[in-house]
């Protein structure tokens, strides 16, 4: 089967939903080469996609085996990074580095994301972004996925997804040939520091989404002198799995529906709507229905083997924004109704998956996630539907991959006094506030700020830009006033193709 | 020679510096424009950016609650009192309906294009409305299993040369010829005080019956008032670095800031043009007959460095004019705060002119000292 | 010593010099006396070579004004009228600018502004600006300012005009002070009886030429009257332009 199904299933977070695909890389411009002080590394202007900016672009070489003992026989990876130049930069020793998620995502590639979520703390200072080792242009770790008439028309029921996610991850590792110990959260780390020596900036301030949260820790643990501030938005604990992330987006449905329910509109024109979900599950998990739909972008007729997986999948990734959460009642009634169009529209908010590395993916699933499930953690797991073949084709996968597990010590929460702000969506589907509660137990200087009505990265929705630039000036996240977070980001069901005007009741 | 001109030039310094009216006036306008700069870059910035709430009359607001929900997403909300913008936006009794049925549903907005106080009002609203817009027919397209991409039919990426610090446009513009201008307003006073207040006061006859050439003479009065022009631009040089260090450039993208070294730059750029204001007011001041007769002169000439700087700020130039003084010393000091390439040659040739302009403006100067028409105003 | 040779000069259309010829010796106090508009400022300003003559010469201690300007101008101190005094500075600065102009070095440029302001007695005012001087007072600093470099000749352009009583006392005493020391003293005045006290040697102009040179005994037994007023009078053919 297909790399593409598997790695959907693996997204723990496929973060910054607001990335689109297909990445653009920026060709560095043929403008003079700047050097700057503190360093031997040359920048090249360059651009990146949905972002007009003139950034500033470099590579560092760095060993790709850290713990290797003689440098001689040791591969070298080539790491990319990305400076957004301060607009005035009041403090040029300082940089905020910021993280993708994924994990497997390029951080180049969300520049645009990150401009506009640090936009208030880039006024005084350097953006940096690097792209983790085997994401993006430091050595993307790559395998082919399926094209969207294939995906549609492949049946998940009839096949055998543990076999099939076998031999698909055996024909990935052929393709790699690479070891994906050297691709771990711990290992990455010091590419990140590699990258600030370089560039001379002596403080950073981090700013980490979904994943990038987990790395930002990591980067802290190893390097804690060099951090002043962190700000970890979608938090992933060190000691929580993966797998939860079942019941979380679990929960977000339950929030969905609740939220349906206390509205006039929805509840009056789809009163059934709860009932409705259960139904087409059922309906699926009994019989996948095989029909025709138009391909959403070039309108031919083609095969919808409409599975449970597959609504599912549409379901979780229609969840990461409240636009399209706004969407979903009207969506299922229609499907039980047989026009299957809405959930054809839902089922294009995957596309987000493409630019993600597969062995990124991988490695910090089978090495630091997987070796340390307990039967406890699995049986909890097992209890949702995702969590369930998540944790399956996890399993399936990582016996391929035989990636060692990092050691224990990893698996313990964060221990630090830095100043620590810990930012949650209310609905979160995939990283909820309860992880950041985790996260945080040994962090005497943090604080969380739950933005109720928010989904996944609280930055992108609302007025966080500028609680972050705040804390990054006062170093402090004592004295922020958060009342802005708990702004309506909901947005009123649609109730039928054209949407609607009214609000809840409790809105207005 | 040297002793002599020594003497003269330390009278002159002297005379000068007691001269508090004249060097004060000069001051005044260092002093000055940059904090009057700054308190108007500073509204102007507030209209241009206008992040705080927009308080404008929404009409018929219950007809399209969740578009009213969302401008105020956007911090544009309908209010009543003095913040008020005379912005009205009228939203159709039928919005609701329209939108039910897929058909557009009208919003009109009222107000005055042409204020220039409402245009980034205006603007933002429109703004606000589209991307409404966009978002609903986004999801209608998605409600019907249509990719919303198909809209963006082509995706125009830019790639924007500009640096934050080369964005500032305009402001640099006037931020340099206010710094451009001192060297000539500094001057003023001084130099119509020393030549045609000189004569009016009746030394210059006695000074010219000592032993010594007209030209020491001017030379040293010249350079004794270029000395008040560059202390006028050290100073405003100074005080624009705080200055503007207190305007929110970032919220608009880009910064000026004024570091030592744009300090030193503007300092040697600015020394020939200091020589040349101080020996062209000088000249203009002896041809004068009066006191009064050379202000009205010296404040027609100044008319042409402020032309060449405006021109040069608007960048209406013409090609050739970049080789002209003040406009390349200008353009230098753009230039190298944007941090772009500096045009060299201009610089350079603009320099030797304007060195020239002084050389023979000062040897007009004497020229006309020796002449018994201009020495006792006959 | 100061001569004058036949000059010439036109300004405008008035023929301020109509070989006007003179010549004034050290160890005299020589009086251009004459009517207003005679040609007494002209006279004295092509003498510094301000003004250029048409034709004719000037020449001081023998050095020529057209030619030799700047050494010609090292002999004269110049005591002008109006004052041309820089309100802005003292006495001091104003005195010891004038003295180095004149070639002197600073450290003797000080030594000599000190003498010269203790010889006029300015001591207490040497170090106040000259704005807000009395009459007198500004008279005692241009006056400084015309000896501090101790030039042989000393020309004075209607030096007596607007002072008191006793400012007029000071500046004949220091006139004949000048003269006993050796100086050629040449002034232009049109108040006769400052001329008839003090001069040794009377020039007497009219539209521009000389009408008469000689001392003031000398005139009166030429024209024949008891007073030089009368002489004066006699001399030019008007008394237009003179006073008393």
């Amino acid at each position: 089967m297909n790399k593409h199904v598997l790695s959907r299933f693996y997204q723990a977070s496929a973060l910054l939903p607001l990335l689109v695909s297909s990445a653009l890389f920026a060709a560095p411009a043929e403008v003079g080469v700047v050097t700057t002080n503190p360093t031997k590394v040359q920048l090249v202007p360059c651009y990146a996609k949905d972002l007009p900016d003139r950034l500033l672009c470099g590579t560092v070489q760095q060993p790709l085996n850290i713990k290797a003992v003689k440098d001689a026989e040791n591969q070298t990876i080539s790491i990319h990074f990305a400076i957004i130049p301060a607009i005035k930069p009041l403090y040029p020793t300082e940089a905020v580095l910021a993280f993708a998620g994924g994990p497997g995502q390029s951080a180049f590639d969300a520049a645009a994301v990150f401009a506009q979520a640090l936009r208030y703390a880039r006024e005084n200072r350097d953006i940096l972004l690097v792209d983790q080792r085997g994401t993006g242009k430091s050595g993307l770790l790559q395998c082919d996925g399926m094209d969207l008439v294939s995906q549609f028309a492949f049946d998940e029921s009839t096949a055998d997804i543990v076999a099939l996610a076998k031999t698909d991850t055996l024909a990935c590792k052929e393709k790699l040939q690479v070891d994906l110990n050297h691709y771990t959260t711990v290992a990455a780390a010091s590419d990140f520091e590699a990258v600030r020596q370089a560039l001379g900036y002596q403080k950073l301030h981090l700013y980490g989404g979904s994943y990038g949260t987990r790395m930002a820790q990591e980067y802290m643990r190893q390097y804690p002198a060099a951090v002043v501030t962190a700000t970890l938005d979608g938090v992933v604990p060190f000691n929580q799995s993966l797998g939860a992330l079942g019941a979380a987006s679990d929960a977000s449905v339950a929030a969905l529906y609740a939220y349906c329910e206390a509205s006039e509109t929805c509840h009056q024109q789809f009163p059934r709507a709860r009932q409705q979900l259960q139904q087409l599950i059922q309906q699926l998990d009994a019989a996948p229905v095989s029909t025709r739909v138009r391909h959403p972008r070039t309108f031919a007729l083609i095969d919808l083997t409409l599975t449970r997986a597959k609504l599912q999948q549409a379901i979780r990734f229609a969840l990461y924004s409240n636009n399209s959460r706004a969407l979903l009642p009207y969506t299922i009634e229609q499907a039980l109704a047989g026009d299957y169009s809405p959930l054809v529209g839902l089922m294009l908010s995957q596309d987000i998956v493409q630019q993600l590395s597969v062995g990124v993916n991988f490695a910090v699933v089978c090495a630091e996630d997987v070796p340390f499930w307990t039967a406890e953690s699995r049986a909890e797991f097992a209890k949702s539907y995702l969590g369930r073949t998540w944790m399956q084709s996890a399993e399936a996968s990582c016996a391929v991959w035989q990636t060692p597990a990092v050691d224990v010590a990893y698996t313990q929460p964060l221990q630090t006094a830095t100043p620590v702000l810990l930012l949650s969506g209310g609905l979160d589907p995939v990283t909820p506030p309860a992880w950041a509660e985790l996260a945080m137990s040994q962090m005497p200087n943090a604080r969380h700020l739950v933005a109720p009505h928010a989904t996944h990265i609280v930055a992108s929705q609302s007025c966080a830009p500028k609680l972050i630039s705040q804390f990054i000036n006062q170093q402090s996240a004592a004295n922020l006033d958060a009342s802005c977070l708990n702004q309506e980001l909901r947005k009123p069901f649609f109730t039928n193709a054209n949407g609607v005007a009214s609000l809840t009741a409790e809105q207005e | 020679m040297i002793r002599l001109f020594n003497t003269l030039f330390r009278k002159e310094l002297l005379d000068a510096s007691r001269d508090k009216r004249s060097v004060m006036a000069g001051l005044y306008y260092a002093l000055g424009t940059p904090i009057l700069m700054c308190l108007l870059f500073s509204v102007l910035l507030k209209q241009l950016s206008s992040t705080d709430e927009l308080q404008i009359t929404i009409e018929n607001a219950e007809a399209a609650p969740a578009l009213v929900h969302y401008l105020a997403s956007k911090e544009i909300n309908h209010g009543e009192g003095d913040k008020v913008k005379a912005i009205r936006l009228q939203l159709s009794t039928d919005f609701q309906q329209s939108m039910q049925q897929g058909r557009p549903a009208v919003v009109i907005i009222d107000a005055d294009r042409s204020n220039d106080r409402l245009q980034s009002a205006i603007r933002r609203l429109e703004r606000a409305l589209s991307q409404y817009s966009n978002e609903v027919a986004h999801l209608r397209l998605l409600a019907r299993g249509i990719d919303p991409n198909l809209l963006q039919a082509i995706d125009v990426q830019m790639h924007d040369q500009a640096t934050p610090d080369s964005r500032g446009g305009m402001f640099l513009g006037v931020a340099t010829l206010s710094i451009i201008l001192t060297l000539f307003y500094a001057a003023m006073n001084l130099a119509i005080d020393t030549s045609a207040g000189e004569r009016e006061r009746n030394s210059l006859t006695l000074l010219l019956s000592q032993p010594l050439s007209s030209l020491q003479l001017v030379l040293a009065k010249v350079v004794a008032i270029s000395c008040f022009s560059m202390a006028g631009l050290l100073l405003i040089l100074v005080v624009s670095k705080f200055a503007y260090g207190m305007v929110p450039w970032q919220q608009l993208g880009f910064s000026i800031s004024l570091n030592l070294d744009f300090m030193l730059f503007a300092i040697v750029v600015g020394l020939p043009l200091a020589l040349m204001s101080a020996s062209l007011q000088v000249m203009v001041s002896f041809m004068a007959k009066s006191f009064k007769e050379a202000q009205t002169y010296v404040t027609l000439v100044l008319f042409v460095p402020l032309v060449l700087s405006m021109v040069t700020t608007y960048n209406i130039a013409d090609d050739y004019l970049q080789w002209l003084p003040i406009a390349a010393q200008q353009q230098a000091m753009i230039a190298f705060l944007k941090g772009a390439v500096i045009p060299v040659p201009q610089l350079m040739v603009s320099s030797v002119i304007t060195l020239l302009i002084f050389g023979v403006c000062s040897y007009a100067s004497s020229r006309l000292l020796k002449s018994e028409k201009v020495v006792f105003s006959l | 010593m100061i001569r004058v040779n036949d000059l010439y000069k036109t300004i405008g259309q008035v023929k301020a010099l109509n070989g006007l010829s003179f010549h004034a010796d050290n160890g005299t106090i020589t009086g251009l006396l004459g009517p207003n508009g005679a040609g007494k400022t002209t006279c004295l300003r092509t003498l510094l070579g301000l003004l250029k003559a048409d034709s004719g010469s000037a020449s001081i201690d023998g050095f020529d004004i057209a030619r030799q300007t700047q050494q010609a101008r090292q002999q004269i101190g110049l005591f002008p009228d109006p004052f041309g005094l820089y309100e802005r500075l003292t006495p001091r600065e104003y005195v010891q600018f004038f003295a180095e102009l004149n070639g002197m070095s600073s450290q003797a440029a000080k030594l000599a502004t000190a003498q010269v302001l203790s010889l006029l007695r300015m001591d207490e005012i040497a170090d106040r600006r000259c704005q807000g001087f009395s009459q007198g007072q500004r008279m005692k600093t241009a006056l400084a300012q015309a000896i501090v470099h101790k030039p042989t000749n000393i020309v004075l352009d209607e030096p007596t005009r607007g002072l008191d009583v006793m400012s007029t006392r000071v500046l004949r005493e220091l006139l004949l002070t000048l003269k006993q020391q050796g100086h050629c003293v040449l002034f232009s005045s049109h108040v006769m009886q400052e001329v008839a006290a003090l001069c040794d040697q009377v020039v007497v102009m009219a539209k521009g030429r000389v009408v008469a040179q000689g001392s003031p005994a000398e005139l009166c037994a030429r024209t024949g009257k008891n007073s030089l007023e009368d002489a004066f009078i006699t001399l030019i053919g008007t008394d237009e332009g003179i006073a008393a």
